[in-house]
């Protein structure tokens, strides 16, 4: 299914995040399921310890902006290429992704266990993540910077008494750009203009 | 001609002089639009300790901040201060490379 800029980079975290699991004396294998937010009890069954993404902001990169034109046979992946039709638009509009990336854990060994996976996957400025394109043909490799990290660990109180969670919440910043097709998807093009010179606005007369 | 190292350090304290209303009024935007209580954003402030500019809070308020900043149990994080960071980079730059330009630099003497 092809996903267009935002939904792409969403996707590619949680698929990144994953497969995480942590051990105790019970299990050996327990996975970690990953949410986009904080999973709502009466929606489905929150089981500890999880992992949340949620999407922060979306700022423009004016750092690494450049402008010009490019030309592609595939609209830079998001029309498919047909016979020898060539593409030409604008450089696409470079923006960071900010995500906070959350471990909820009851125990403290899947805590610190939790915090080791999530170091290793985003290991400060050494980070890559996978995106597809929006065709589904090509994956580019984007660069992606852990800019802080947090303890929060902290007592819930709840209808059972007060319980420990430990939290670690990691800022990770994705570079990422907007497509040419959303870009000019959000452009109003205007295909003809009509002037009546022939009807003064109300209020006014012709001279 | 060049100035002297004191000279640098009391033009970045006189830029950060300048910055500081700005950039309070642009953090405390930010939080109201953002829709943190008004009791929160009142206290919100950014400050030079001389060395750096950072953001500033009573320590009354620090539990509610960092809970709207980073969520909490069914709450999700409403970030203010993280975004306010990212966004004031660019006018940071900004601000120093034309305010220390002009100061640092004698530029009447350059383009006399």
């Amino acid at each position: 299914m092809p996903n267009p800029f935002v939904i792409a980079e969403d996707l590619a975290l949680k698929t990144y995040l994953a497969g995480m699991t942590v051990s105790d004396e019970k299990n050996m294998g327990r996975p970690v399921q990953v949410w986009f937010g904080y999973p709502d009890v009466e929606i489905r069954d929150q089981k500890f310890p999880f992992v949340t993404i949620d999407l922060l902001d979306i700022v423009p990169a004016n750092d690494r902006q450049i402008q010009g034109r490019l030309s592609d046979a595939d609209y830079q992946g998001t029309i498919a290429a047909s016979g020898s039709l060539i593409y030409t638009y604008d450089v696409p509009v470079a923006y960071d992704i900010v995500y906070q990336v959350t471990s909820h854990s009851r125990h403290p060994r899947h805590d610190r266990a939790l915090l080791i996976q999530l170091l290793q996957k985003f290991p400060s400025k050494y980070g890559k993540l996978a995106v597809p394109n929006q065709l589904g043909t090509e994956t580019a490799y984007r660069s992606m910077f852990l800019d802080g990290y947090t303890k929060l660990d902290g007592v819930e109180e709840d209808t059972g008494g007060a319980r420990r969670i430990l939290r670690n919440a990691l800022t990770v910043r994705v570079i990422s750009e907007m497509s040419p097709y959303v870009a000019v998807t959000a452009t109003p093009i205007v295909d003809e203009v009509f002037l009546d010179k022939t009807t003064p606005p109300t209020g006014y007369e012709m001279v | 001609m060049i100035a002297e190292t004191n000279e640098v350090d009391a033009t970045v304290s006189d830029a950060a002089f300048y910055l500081i209303p700005v950039l309070t009024d642009e953090l405390q935007s930010l939080a109201l639009a953002s829709n943190w209580p008004s009791r929160v954003i009142k206290q919100l402030t950014v400050s030079f300790d001389g060395a750096s500019l950072y953001i500033d809070y009573p320590e009354e308020v620090a539990q509610i901040v960092q809970d709207l900043e980073y969520g909490k149990t069914g709450q999700v994080p409403n970030s203010v201060l993280r975004s306010f960071i990212y966004k004031i980079q660019p006018l940071i730059k900004e601000f120093y490379k034309d305010h220390v330009a002009s100061n640092l630099f004698n530029l009447e003497e350059i383009y006399a």
